[in-house]
């Protein structure tokens, strides 16, 4: 019988809050997380709202000494980690720290360090390169500060694989702790705001605008959605095998009763490839769609890709489809990218834990082309026993991408 | 200890390197001791202490969907690797073939378009989506998977000078695991400035050349490179009777928690990584004939790794050669760990150890058998190999040459 995974720790830094309670306040109460850009000038852009982090303070997670080396990411994913492993329980002194693993998710890295060192290098001349901003670049950085923080020897990697790198991350970290190479993986990823990244998104027209028929907002679904907003966030999860949570007796959220992933290089086929991967997850996890009571939807505003949600998951669950709730996070904290997938993953647990489905925000005029039962401006009580979450990247210019599909169910 | 359930061989080959633009060229400048050090020739090196690097010589013009240096890199080799590997993708079912791949970072060339328009020239006007295209890490599995329309698991890891040899260890993963059948796996990097100044300002590069393990080693070469394996379960593999190189045995990885560049110096979460790795394979300390070194030759790194090795084999690591072929092809960043483990795959093949070049000093706190200078004659089954990387990560892989019965 195959190892059954399941999540016993929350770590959340997110446009709605740091921390599971803010996070939760947010998600009952539909906060929207989306403000004009504070950190840089945002005015020679088309686009001029983001989700920003501004209450965040590291000192409230570790001693603020430990803290002198890391960038702005690498404090948010380090804070998330502390959080996640927190909350688990574990007893860190008591467990052997080469079993356990960090397995992170990040679309960018540290953007803003790289944009810094650039800078400097423009300014100051190559000779003048600094090496204490350089560690930085490296994608991994965050990972291995959560490593030093923690002092953990498990296995540690990297992934990138833009909106879907926290759910790869979760993906791959089930596969290593079903094969037995870790006992405890903290995974999920990462993703900052930064004038890099923002320009690059928005140079592909992928940004949220006003017109003149909508303010420049979330809107998933809506008819007049038109981009998403760009956003950041750390999230990581704290995943071990059932067996071991029970022996320690751990409070678990869920169990991850079915995963799947799969890629597409051109626009066509993604809906067969996000359609087959929901529907080898449910297979997976030996349910019938009509168990499915929530899909706890990645839909990000963009035109093209809510659509493409919906529809895949409708032909992958068939006639129940249309019956089963829907909500969309990001209608509230924007794309957060790396930290997106786990942030779901979240919210569809803390959905099950406390009984309630979140609305989806900013969402008033229904666009015929996406008919689903949407949850909207307010949260409503609902008994969730299974949950499907799906998210797929899709360049809006190359149309490669890649999907992660997980079903997420009590225990 | 439960593992994976199905065995993973190495079924094509295709690189990239200073020393070598294929498998027969590469094999026959590592056995003859050839280095590919040269003053740089790809941006400017004014105002620095180092003007040498390891180029990629006379890089073939491709014409792919899209193009930077280093993603055409990854086509080339691709391109090497499904020609020798003979596969036939109609007879294949694309859902199982995955695609991983290590990269430690996107295209710099792009970047720096956004970086020129958006913080510079704060003007916005003209910037084209087609030159954002793929300037993150993941942009080059994800162009491989469309090109060769893969629909399998699509993974990029970024993990510094570990990647593409973590890349050959995840795709081995989904194979062993049954998640796929074929996973093309390996990695690119192209010589950029950005790194090359960053290494600079860490006092990291060799003014002259690069003498791993050397008492006077005075730092490493960056050079640049490219590689793919295309990965197989065995039984796929012997059904359509591929012609098999290795086998991939097992591998480990760990963390420090020391800090962000230098490793820990005891060598103790290298150890752990290699020693993973000979459990994961299940093989005795005495098993392993040939140890392909991270090697970088700054002082810390093989100081380090000696112990490290030491720590993981006990008094058999006397026994073992060990060499840097970096002293030749430089540190190819990324995509070291994938042309070393092709360099590993090469030298079974044609029975020899590659040497570590330059080698001119012992150093009493390496005192291993480096092969110094010369390629040494040896038939052999299995080797190791191992990079290490910044914020603390270490790999270690053993492979096996597949013997036909």
């Amino acid at each position: 019988m195959e190892d059954q995974i399941v999540i016993t720790g929350i770590g959340i830094v997110s446009p709605i809050g740091t921390g599971t309670e803010a996070f939760l306040e947010s998600l009952k109460t539909g906060k929207s997380g989306v403000d004009r850009i504070k950190r840089f000038d945002p005015s020679i852009f088309g686009s001029k709202k983001a989700g920003e982090i501004n209450d965040f303070s590291i000192a409230d997670h570790i001693p603020a000494s430990n803290a002198r080396k890391m960038d702005r990411l690498t404090r948010y994913s380090t804070a998330a980690a502390v959080m996640a492993v927190k909350d688990s329980g574990i007893d860190m002194a008591k467990t052997d720290s080469g079993r356990i693993g960090v397995i992170f998710g990040t679309a960018f890295g540290n953007s803003a360090s790289l944009e810094k060192f650039i800078s400097e290098i423009n300014a100051n001349g190559p000779q003048l390169a600094n090496p204490f901003i350089f560690p930085s670049l490296s994608m991994n950085i965050s990972a291995g500060t959560i490593a030093k923080e923690l002092s953990l020897n498990g296995v540690n990697y990297t992934l990138s694989s833009e909106v879907t790198s926290g759910g790869m991350a979760i993906f791959y970290a089930v596969q290593l702790l079903k094969n037995k190479k870790a006992d405890y993986i903290i995974c999920g990823g990462a993703d900052e705001l930064s004038l890099l990244v923002f320009g690059g998104v928005h140079a592909k027209g992928e940004l949220a605008y006003e017109d003149q028929t909508v303010s420049e907002d979330s809107r998933p679904f809506d008819q007049y959605r038109n981009g998403y907003i760009c956003a950041e966030g750390a999230c990581l999860l704290l995943l071990e095998r059932l067996e071991d949570a029970k022996k320690r007796g751990a409070n678990i959220y869920a169990k991850i009763s079915g995963i799947s992933t799969g890629s597409f290089g051109n626009g066509t086929s993604a809906e067969e490839v996000i359609r087959r991967s929901a529907g080898q997850a449910l297979q997976e996890s030996g349910l019938s769609s009509s168990d499915i009571d929530f899909i706890c939807s990645s839909a990000n505003s963009s035109r093209i890709c809510d659509k493409l949600e919906i529809d895949s998951l409708r032909s992958a669950m068939g006639t129940d489809a249309k019956d089963i709730p829907v909500s969309a996070l990001k209608s509230m904290t924007g794309e957060t990218f790396g930290a997106s997938y786990p942030l779901n993953i979240c919210a569809a647990m803390l959905c099950i834990r406390d009984r309630f489905i979140f609305p989806t925000i900013n969402y008033t005029s229904p666009d015929p082309l996406c008919r689903l039962n949407l949850t909207t401006k307010y949260a409503e009580d609902a008994i969730i026993n299974n949950s499907l979450i799906c998210s797929f990247s899709l360049d809006s210019h190359t149309r490669w991408g890649n999907c992660v599909s997980i079903l997420i169910g009590k225990v | 200890m439960p593992n994976r359930s199905k065995r993973v061989v190495v079924t094509g080959m295709g690189v990239l390197s200073s020393i070598g633009n294929s498998i027969d060229e590469y094999a026959l400048n590592l056995k003859n001791g050839v280095s590919g050090v040269a003053p740089v020739t790809l941006f400017d090196t004014n105002g620095l202490r180092v003007h040498i690097a390891c180029e990629i010589k006379d890089l073939p013009a491709v014409n792919f969907p899209y193009s930077y240096r280093a993603l055409d890199m990854i086509h080339i080799s691709a391109v090497q690797a499904v020609k020798d590997s003979k596969i036939c993708f109609k007879d294949e079912d694309p859902y199982r073939i995955g695609s991983v791949f290590g990269l430690s970072q996107g295209s710099i060339e792009s970047l720096k378009v956004i970086f020129r328009k958006i913080i510079t020239e704060k003007d916005i006007s003209g910037l084209k989506p087609e030159q954002l295209v793929a300037n993150t890490a993941y942009g080059p599995a994800k162009a491989i998977a469309s090109y060769y329309d893969l629909k399998g698991p699509s993974l990029t890891v970024s993990t510094a000078c570990s990647s593409s040899l973590n890349s050959v260890m995840i795709a081995s993963d989904l194979i062993g695991n049954g998640l796929s059948e074929i996973c093309f796996t390996g990695g690119a990097e192209d010589l950029f400035d950005i790194a090359y100044y960053g290494f600079h300002s860490l006092r990291g590069l060799a003014e002259k050349k690069c003498q791993p393990f050397d008492k006077n080693r005075s730092g490493l070469l960056l050079g640049e490179g490219a590689g793919i394996l295309i990965l197989e379960e065995l039984e796929h593999a012997l059904k359509r009777k591929a012609m098999i190189y290795a086998e991939i045995l097992g591998y480990g990885n760990s963390s420090d928690a020391y800090h962000e560049t230098s490793p820990d110096p005891s060598g103790r979460g290298a150890a752990l990584a290699m020693k993973a790795a000979l459990e994961d394979a299940h093989l005795r300390t005495d098993a392993v004939e040939y140890i392909n070194a991270h090697g970088t030759g700054t002082q810390q790194n093989d100081e380090m790794e000696t112990k490290a090795i030491k720590g993981a084999f006990g008094e058999n690591a006397y026994e073992i050669p060990v060499s840097s072929t970096k002293s030749m092809t430089g540190h190819a960043l990324g995509a070291a760990g994938i042309i070393e483990i092709i360099a590993c795959i090469l030298a079974m093949r044609g029975s020899f150890i590659p040497p570590t070049i330059n080698y001119e000093t012992p150093d009493p706190a390496c005192d291993l058998d480096y092969v110094p200078n010369r390629s040494r004659p040896k038939t052999f089954d299995i080797s190791m190999s191992n990079n290490f990387a910044f914020a603390g990560n270490n790999s270690s892989i053993i492979i096996k040459k597949w013997k036909t019965k």
